[in-house]
């Protein structure tokens, strides 16, 4: 388009005009019509076509644009307009990258258009390029030599250095921007502030005090003239400081303090200088001690704070911070000399600003210098500051400050340590009072403000919890150990906790000794051999140790199972070297290996969470593996398979070097709670020898402060044996592939397996009955220690559930070839799902005419139903089998088990006249975990066979025995249903269902949100019952405080101590004070809290959305709710702060990247490195990847029905095998978990060390949820091959559609 | 008693109990990151002794000729940290910036119905320049007054004389 005159380019632009107004007013539509009719006159216009790309993006139909701007780039346009509506499409499209290409191939047309180079530069930004930036820039100054375009390369090169992981490859490129802005010192040619700064951030970077300090002194300095007054003090006090020149720095911040003595900042940094300043130099004399010329000259700021009444108040702290300083030097001796006694130094203060909210907030870090003996004295005193009523109640809004802040301080210093639940309880109720009695002391307040009297609320509500805490354990048992594992679970912690604090020898003793004490399995003491063989060899002990720690942790997962995780892991690494000798297609040989790669990544992560030795031995044994097909040259194209993969074992032991790395005894603090919990079952037992110490453990048992994160969830998950469950069944569809590559292979395989499977499935959901019940309580009896976990795991158990059935899924999808070959003599016979679960939840709704919790069982049960629906489907694929059987009748049953895979066995009766007298029952042990089918429509014998029983038997809700039907629906084959539908199962069932029940519903296709509708028609008229009493759940009733309190009082009467009556009331109180004072947030955030402990999330997010949250508050509050509703299956909730979340994190990209642009353009360069760091602080947001897993796992599990859904489902996701971009090393926490307030006393407060913990536990979770979605990714590359995604293009397309 | 220091991306982190206030917009990244970006000096933030974000402020310098001003975009302060004098301290440092790079004068828009504020300001030597009509979009949408303070470059004091007649968000440069 270039050469276009200017009356054309009038016409162009009055053309596109209105495409840009349609596009900016968001009618993409109409967009689209208008750009095609200026196509029509115009066909070729570039920029018309490039917005139509745009609109067409913008509706969804990414692939039309790609193909449209893909063509118009092709033809390499340079016109400015068409190149600006490439880079909003491209960025739109998260593909900077492109951007660069477009605008290379621009350049290039017109090598000398200043303009084309600097969006260029620009393009060069968005990605990170440095080294492309720094080039285009000095081609920039040399067509234009401007100072900006220099100072844009100078830059270029600090990037290169900030990114540099290489210190050589750093330390050259900041030399070479030194050398660069030297050259302008030197040539007088720096003109601007931004130039001099940049120079001082370069000498920075690189430790060039000295040199910088020069700067400041020199005749540069003149040229700093927009910063704050301050600018150039600041900087010379920190470069004396990172210097050692403590003198010189307490001299220039001395003089900071008196020209600013309320900056504390200042203070800070003069005591620290003086301190420093006393440990290295030796004076004897007094005169010269630098100690007391700072202890005169802090009392001489104070004296004359004081004697000028001003309202600066740095002035009456600095002593006190001196004494801080000291304390924290060793030197406590000298306060008093020094400072004089800081009880009364705070008594002074408290004095002047003990009337203002923020008192206490200034002086929270001094309490401590006070000694023990002098609390109540001071305490004292400060109560005698203030008027109170003969009842106690402070006469003004000054007393009331005055009194909120003895309250406070009395709580940080710790006078209510001792108290008990009903102390703290009455404390609390007398806090309650205080707030009505003094109401009426600020009536006249602003909306906008916070009343006084909030805090007494927020304080009574941080006693009402504690009392909550401390009756919670006797009163709210937790369920009886749910499982072999959860015992273990305690053990595992235990044992972790002590090996961590052991050598990394006896680490390796405790685990066979804790396995073996427990589990009598004597196959891990060979295996803990093998891998101390590993251990001792491997150099890198301290991350085994660490390895170790999160591996024992995580033992808990599931106790039945090391048998099977070796099975799984020899079969895996057998599996493999067939795999090896069988593929001759270079290609499909590199591609099924690809994706079964992941299988063994799962299963050693697996065999790391159950086993550290095994874990070692796998990645060792993989190792070898490598080795040798890697350095064996006839195996070429599988050096190129791996290549392809992109899978590197060390890289692999890197992740997990870096995931443990976070992970220390602290971890297990924040587990200690519920650990707790464990030490009331019996575990002991079998660790007699180590009861004691667990109780001593116990006693430093703290629980967080309320400002402190949740806790983990990572606790619940593990103890469920959920991965367990998922494992087992991709153990299951590993034979099956294996079946399907070498359907004569030797492996001698037994229905042991499958009988295992089978069992674990239908324990885990026997384990999780218990949940149903105990959700199913009246709502006053909704305990924060029962309701929360309950939902979790049933939460948990849904999910993986469903992961389970996507793998038998797959296994079917493996199989249909088979069958197809089969089908022809195939018998036929049918079969329905009925789900055990399901009815268990019938039978108790039923049973129960209390309305409690019906509504949030309901839900559960219809997210279960709708997960066993794709339990049905695996399962009912699974039929796709039977078919072999007319080709397989000579082969006897146990032999087609070996063969079949093991989602998929078929019971073969049908075949063998023997076997005639074969019952459903037998079958049903035969048949694997989900997928058994009772295959007796083959037999005429068997017609008899009752369904009832084999449902009752039948595992996970995915068995299906259906005799019943038989004689109706013959003519319907499972095989021929397969052939002609996808979704073969339900098919069947409908049909089956139609003839015998109501119909039921395809399972799984609506989001659990909506699932009460098919869960009630799949019930029938059951369902209805359930329908009728869902309106009155018990936990929403928590919203209307009005009619709940006075329930609380009738409540109240009987058992004034009682947990639920407690917290409930505490929730009616906070909402009151919402209600009158909707400005106080602090209010808000402990209201969503004491919901959450409730499991109300439905009532936690109304609070949560009065908070109007977003943006960045996603990230940083996000974890006040975002996950708890999850958990508590509150999946609309949930999915409406991921999708909020999910958009914040995309649009984060060009968010952070145009201030980048406009930091050159405007020359605050020195900003840059921050920027680009705060881009990275985002990225690796640990929040943003949990809520991106969760959403993925959330849609496989509940969207997906049938194995052609999955496959397109998986098509968005970026879930491919080769492809984890999570940077484990580097998640951020982004948690603002201080903005709750608190008055603990210190060493009650929240502390760094629970944060990591916390983290730490999280960042573990997350590993599992993505391996778990990397398996199914890995799973479904069995099958039909996925083309690779983005996840960015997943994420465009819920939004979109949402 | 306060830290006052340029404000960092990662305050972002933390800034929530300023934030949460009703009265506290909290903008997309791009907004804050744009002023840290062209106008990183007048993003100032002031800490309390414990670390805790009290309040900040953020600006810019715009316009032409006689109306080259400061222009103070947000100024907000958590609710325990009032009534200190700190938003006194915050709007000194913008002034003192704006006369650093010859302005004439400063402004700023806020509530009709934010009396607290208008107090402040005029307390601070700002007087109503001109009323503009639903400024705020809400419901019902609000006027703002757009508030001014001459600085020492505007020494015949021309930019405030107050305009008699109210404007339209669209009027406003």
């Amino acid at each position: 388009m270039a050469g276009r005159t200017h009356a054309e380019d009038c016409v162009i632009e009055r053309r596109l005009r209105p495409i840009y107004e349609w596009l900016d007013s968001g009618v993409n539509k109409k967009a689209v019509q208008e750009a095609d009719k200026v196509l029509r006159k115009q066909p070729n216009l570039h920029c018309a076509r490039v917005l139509k790309g745009l609109a067409l993006l913008r509706m969804g139909k990414e692939e039309e644009c790609l193909a449209l701007v893909g063509q118009v780039v092709k033809e390499g346009p340079t016109d400015e307009t068409t190149l600006q509506a490439l880079t909003i499409c491209y960025r739109e499209m998260h593909q900077p990258e492109q951007i660069c290409r477009v605008y290379e191939v621009a350049v290039k047309g017109e090598p000398g258009n200043e303009e084309l180079l600097s969006h260029l530069f620009m393009s060069y930004v968005r990605v990170g390029d440095y080294k492309n930036q720094q080039q285009t820039a000095m081609k920039l100054y040399k067509l234009r030599p401007k100072n900006p375009y220099y100072f844009w390369a100078v830059m270029s090169h600090v990037m290169q250095a900030h990114k540099s992981v290489d210190p050589k490859g750093k330390e050259v490129s900041l030399l070479l921007a030194e050398r660069m802005v030297n050259n302008f010192v030197k040539n007088g040619k720096i003109e601007a502030e931004a130039e001099v700064m940049t120079y001082l951030h370069i000498l920075e970077t690189q430790g060039k005090y000295e040199e910088a300090l020069a700067v400041l002194d020199g005749p540069l300095a003149s040229k700093v003239v927009h910063q704050p007054e301050n600018f150039l003090s600041l900087h010379r006090g920190k470069y004396h400081m990172c210097l050692g020149q403590w003198a010189a720095a307490a001299a220039v911040y001395r003089d900071l303090i008196h020209r600013e003595p309320d900056n504390w900042q200042h203070y800070v940094e003069y005591i620290r200088s003086v301190i420093h300043l006393t440990t290295t130099t030796t004076t004897t004399t007094a005169a010269e001690d630098p100690l007391v010329e700072a202890s005169q000259f802090l009392s001489g700021v104070r004296q004359r704070a004081v004697e000028e009444n001003s309202k600066d108040r740095g002035p009456l702290l600095g002593l006190l911070q001196l004494a801080r300083a000291l304390r924290e030097a060793g030197k406590e001796d000298k306060i008093p000399q020094m400072c004089g006694d800081p009880a009364d130094l705070l008594l002074t203060y408290i004095e002047v600003y003990g009337d203002k909210m923020c008192c206490f907030g200034d002086i929270v870090n001094f309490p401590p210098l006070i000694d023990e003996e002098r609390v109540s004295g001071l305490l004292e005193r400060v109560r005698n500051l203030y008027r109170v009523t003969s009842a106690g109640v402070p006469v003004d809004v000054e007393a009331v400050y005055r009194d909120l802040c003895w309250h406070q301080l009395r709580r940080a210093l710790g006078q209510q340590e001792g108290l008990t639940a009903g102390q703290h309880q009455s404390f609390a109720n007398s806090l309650v009072n205080l707030y009505t009695n003094t109401q009426n002391l600020a009536a006249n307040m602003a909306d906008t403000d916070i009343r006084p009297e909030d805090a007494y609320l927020i304080l009574a509500a941080h006693s009402y919890i504690k009392a909550i805490q401390l009756t919670s354990p006797p009163s709210t048992s937790p369920p009886p150990p749910a499982n072999p594992g959860e015992g273990g679970a305690g053990v595992g912690l235990e044992g972790c906790r002590r090996s961590l604090s052991t050598p990394p020898r006896s680490s390796c003793d405790w685990q066979p000794y804790w396995r073996g004490e427990l589990k009598g399995r004597k196959r891990i003491f060979r295996a803990t051999g093998a891998a101390q063989g590993v251990y001792e060899r491997c150099d890198t002990k301290h991350i085994q140790l660490d390895t170790l720690g999160h591996v024992l942790a995580l033992q808990a997962l599931d106790s039945a199972s090391y048998t099977s995780a070796a099975a799984i892991f020899s079969a895996t690494l057998k599996f493999f070297m067939a795999n090896y000798k069988d593929t001759s297609d270079p290609l499909i040989a590199s591609y099924k290996y690809g994706s079964l790669t992941r299988i063994p990544e799962f299963v050693e992560f697996r065999e790391t969470a159950q086993q550290f030795t095994l874990h070692f031995a796998t990645v060792t044994a993989e190792q070898m593996l490598l080795d040798l097909t890697t350095n064996v040259s006839s195996h070429t194209q599988l050096v190129e398979a791996l290549q392809h993969m992109d899978i590197s074992p060390a890289t692999d032991r890197t992740d997990w070097g870096h995931l443990t790395d976070n992970r220390d005894l602290k971890v297990m603090n924040s587990w200690e709670p519920p650990h707790r919990r464990l030490k009331e079952e019996d575990i002991a037992a079998s660790v007699a020898a180590d009861t004691a110490l667990l109780r001593l453990r116990n006693l430093t048992l703290r629980l967080l402060p309320l400002q402190g994160p949740d806790p983990p969830r990572l606790y619940l998950f593990v103890t469920g044996s959920y991965l367990s469950l998922i494992t087992r069944h991709a153990q299951v569809l590993q034979r099956v592939y294996r079946y399907t590559l070498d359907p004569a292979g030797t492996d001698t395989w037994s229905s042991e397996t499958l009988k295992e499977t089978r069992e674990e499935t239908e324990n885990i959901l026997d384990r999780h009955h218990q949940h149903v019940t105990a959700l199913q309580t009246t709502p006053l009896q909704i305990d924060p220690g029962i309701n929360t976990p309950a939902l979790a795991r049933l939460h948990h158990l849904a999910q993986a559930v469903g992961v389970a059935a996507i793998l038998l899924g797959c296994c079917v999808a493996l199989l249909r070839p088979i069958k197809l070959q089969a089908a022809k003599r195939g018998k036929k016979r049918k079969e329905a799902v009925v789900m055990r679960l399901e009815k268990a939840l019938v039978a108790k709704h039923k049973q129960t005419n209390s309305a409690a919790a019906q509504e949030t069982t309901a839900k559960i049960s219809a997210s279960l139903a709708s997960l066993g629906g794709q339990e049905r489907a695996g399962g009912g694929c699974l039929k796709a089998e039977e078919g072999q059987k007319g080709t397989l009748k000579a082969t006897t049953g146990s032999e087609v088990l070996e063969k079949a895979g093991g989602g998929c066995l078929k019971a073969e009766e049908g075949q063998k006249g023997t076997l005639k007298a074969t019952t459903g029952s037998e079958v049903l042990e035969k048949a694997g975990g989900g997928c058994l089918k009772a295959e007796e429509g083959q037999k005429g014998t068997l017609k008899a066979t009752t369904g009832l029983g084999e449902q009752e038997r039948a595992g996970g809700g995915c068995l299906k025995s259906e005799e019943g039907q038989k004689g109706t629906s013959k003519a319907t084959t499972g095989s021929e249903v397969l052939e002609k539908d996808q979704i073969p199962c339900q098919k069947t069932q409908d049909r089956q269902h139609a003839t015998t029940r109501t119909s039921t519903p395809l399972p799984g296709k609506k989001g659990p949100e909506d699932s009460r509708a098919p869960y009630g028609k799949t019930q029938g008229d059951q369902g209805a019952e359930i329908r009728a009493s869902a309106p009155l759940p018990g936990l929403e009733g928590l919203e209307k405080s009005g009619g709940m309190q006075e329930g609380c009082r009738l409540e109240g009467c009987r058992r004034s101590l009682s947990t639920p009556t407690l917290i409930m009331r505490l929730a009616a109180i906070l909402e009151r004070g919402i209600e009158r004072t909707k400005a106080n947030f602090q209010l808000k955030l402990l209201l969503i809290k004491v919901y959450n402990m409730l499991g109300a999330t439905g009532a936690a997010q109304g609070v949560y959305e009065r908070c109007d949250t977003k943006h960045i508050q996603l990230d940083t509050l996000g974890h006040v709710l975002a996950l708890q509703a999850l958990d508590s299956a509150s999946y609309t909730t949930a999915a409406a702060i991921f999708s909020a979340t999910l958009k914040f994190f995309m649009a984060n990209y060009k968010d952070t990247s145009d201030p980048l642009i406009a930091s050159y353009k405007y020359g605050s360069l020195t900003r840059i490195p921050e920027f680009v760091e705060f881009r990275e602080t985002l990225s690796n947001s640990l929040h943003f990847a949990t809520v991106t897993a969760e959403q993925m796992l959330l849609d496989l599990t509940t969207n997906v029905s049938s194995h052609t859904q999955l496959v397109e489902a998986l098509q968005h996701m970026d879930i491919s095998p080769a492809t984890d971009r999570t940077d484990w090393g580097h998640l951020t926490d982004n948690r603002d978990l201080k903005v709750m307030n608190s008055w603990e006393p210190p060493h009650r407060r929240l502390k760094e060390e629970d944060i990591a913990a916390s983290v730490a536990a999280d960042t573990a979770l997350l590993r599992l949820r993505n391996l778990t979605l990397r398996l199914v990714g890995a799973a479904c590359t069995l099958c039909p091959p996925p083309p690779p995604t983005t996840v960015w293009q997943l994420l465009t397309r819920r939004i979109v559609s949402a | 008693m306060t830290t006052l220091r340029p404000f960092r991306c990662e305050d972002m982190f933390h800034f929530n109990n300023v934030n949460l206030d009703p009265l506290t917009e909290t903008y997309g990244l791009s907004f804050y990151l744009q002023y840290l970006a062209h106008w990183p000096e007048y993003f100032q933030v002031a800490e309390s002794s414990s670390g805790v974000i009290m309040g900040y402020i953020m600006g810019k310098a715009e316009g032409h000729g006689d109306n080259w001003h400061g222009h103070v975009t947000a100024l907000t302060v958590a609710p325990e940290y009032r009534r200190l004098g700190l938003a006194k301290q915050l709007m000194a440092i913008l002034e003192d910036i704006s006369e650093k790079k010859r302005c004439y004068f400063v402004d700023l828009f806020v509530r009709v119905s934010n009396l607290v504020a208008i107090t402040m300001y005029k307390k601070l030597g700002y007087i109503v320049y001109r009323t503009v009509l639903q400024y705020y979009s809400g419901d019902p949408d609000e006027d703002a007054y757009d508030m001014r303070k001459a600085l020492s470059r505007d020494t015949q004091q021309k930019s405030v004389i107050p305009l008699t007649h109210p404007v339209r968000p669209e009027d406003i440069e």
